[in-house]
């Protein structure tokens, strides 16, 4: 039990878990006790799949729209990652990262079945496998937030999803799960099943080409034309 | 960039381990230490990668508070019905092989018979199958 107790679940984030039903943080913690998976009863694996991997559904789905661009498609993605999930959630090693898990479910399928259905191009450039090109000279030694950082606070929702959804997939892929799902370069790696180098490469030029996308949408947009004074 | 003082680690090594570091990826100890270190020391390098972090910040804040749509209604319940559906099957399949035993008994036979050159073939075979149900 005291080892239950030492290992928070690695799925519920500190922030995350304050949020949460105590219901739920409890059924999260009750997930670290042991499973024998060898005798546990498909009415019980159930039970577990629901508690456990079924409280994903919404970022699941979130990351799903980002992935098809469209709510119809992403509702049947997250369906069918969930089937898939399930019926091999016995190999699913208990006590390791299920949302990782889940998030590489989600990815393959994706890019199996629905890629292949939307006919997507792949990334037509080469991809920059030397992230450590720095471009330096795009930074002042400002500190704090820059002018152009303002302006971007004011651009509408809407605006940041389009500007997420034009950039080429893999770029896409790799700043959502980076920087709203928070996974490290390893998991990421993992998921989206590339080295971790190439991870690096892709979050850092799509996160410039994102900052320079949102720069244009904001100065469509008219922000920015008058200098703050 | 570079203050002109002397560092351990050079402005260009801080510069392209900017990335590890504000994404927290910098897994070796010495190296974290080598740039805290620098960091400390170099104002132009420590403005660089201030100015850095809240430009990630902000992009970080935006995307989070744009893209964070809850799953609607019905996926819940299509996604709570499939898991039913997809259980029954498991169950059903798994009660499927284990309801009982069954045993095959097969026979075959061949004849063959020549008579005055003639050679006639009789070829029989016939299964048994027998189920036994477990009460």
């Amino acid at each position: 039990m005291a080892v239950a107790l030492l290992v928070m679940p690695t799925e519920i984030t500190p922030e995350l878990s304050s949020e949460l039903p105590a219901e739920l943080v409890l059924a999260a913690s009750k997930s670290l006790l042991p499973v024998n998976r060898e005798t546990e009863s498909i009415s019980e694996r159930k039970a577990r799949f629901e508690r456990d991997a079924l409280v994903f559904t919404s970022p699941l789905y979130a990351a799903a729209l980002r992935y098809t661009k469209n709510p119809h498609d992403a509702q049947d993605l997250v369906q069918d990652t969930f089937a898939k999930a399930f019926t091999s959630f016995h190999q699913f090693e208990p006590g390791t990262n299920l949302k990782a898990w889940l998030y590489r479910i989600l990815t393959t399928t994706f890019i199996n079945s629905y890629r292949k259905a939307q006919r997507q191009p792949l990334i037509a450039s080469g991809e920059l496998e030397d992230w450590q090109i720095f471009d330096s000279a795009s930074h002042t030694s400002d500190q704090g937030k820059s002018a152009e950082d303002e302006v971007l606070e004011n651009l509408a929702d809407g605006d940041i999803k389009d500007a997420l959804a034009a950039m080429p997939e893999e770029f896409r892929m790799a700043v959502y799960l980076a920087d709203v799902e928070g996974f490290s370069y390893k998991e990421i790696a993992e998921i989206v099943n590339v080295p971790t180098g190439t991870v690096m490469s892709r979050l850092h030029r799509g996160r410039k080409l994102l900052r320079e996308s949102l720069a244009d949408y904001a100065r469509e947009r008219g922000f920015g034309k008058e200098p703050a004074l | 960039m570079s203050c002109g003082g002397p560092h351990q680690t050079s402005c260009e090594e801080i510069m392209a381990a900017m990335l590890l570091f504000l994404d927290n990826e910098i897994e070796d100890g010495n190296q974290l230490q080598a740039v805290t270190v620098h960091l400390q020391e170099c104002p132009p390098c420590e403005g660089a990668v201030a100015t850095e972090r809240a430009g990630l910040q902000l992009l970080q804040s935006l995307l989070s508070r744009s893209c964070c749509e809850a799953a609607p209604e019905e996926l819940f319940a299509k996604v709570f019905d499939q898991t039913q559906m997809l259980a029954d099957q498991m169950i059903a399949m798994h009660n499927s092989q284990f309801i009982g035993q069954t045993q095959f008994f097969a026979e075959y036979s061949r004849t063959e018979i020549t008579v005055d050159g003639v050679t006639q073939i009789i070829e029989t075979s016939h299964e048994i199958r027998r189920d036994f149900p477990i009460e």
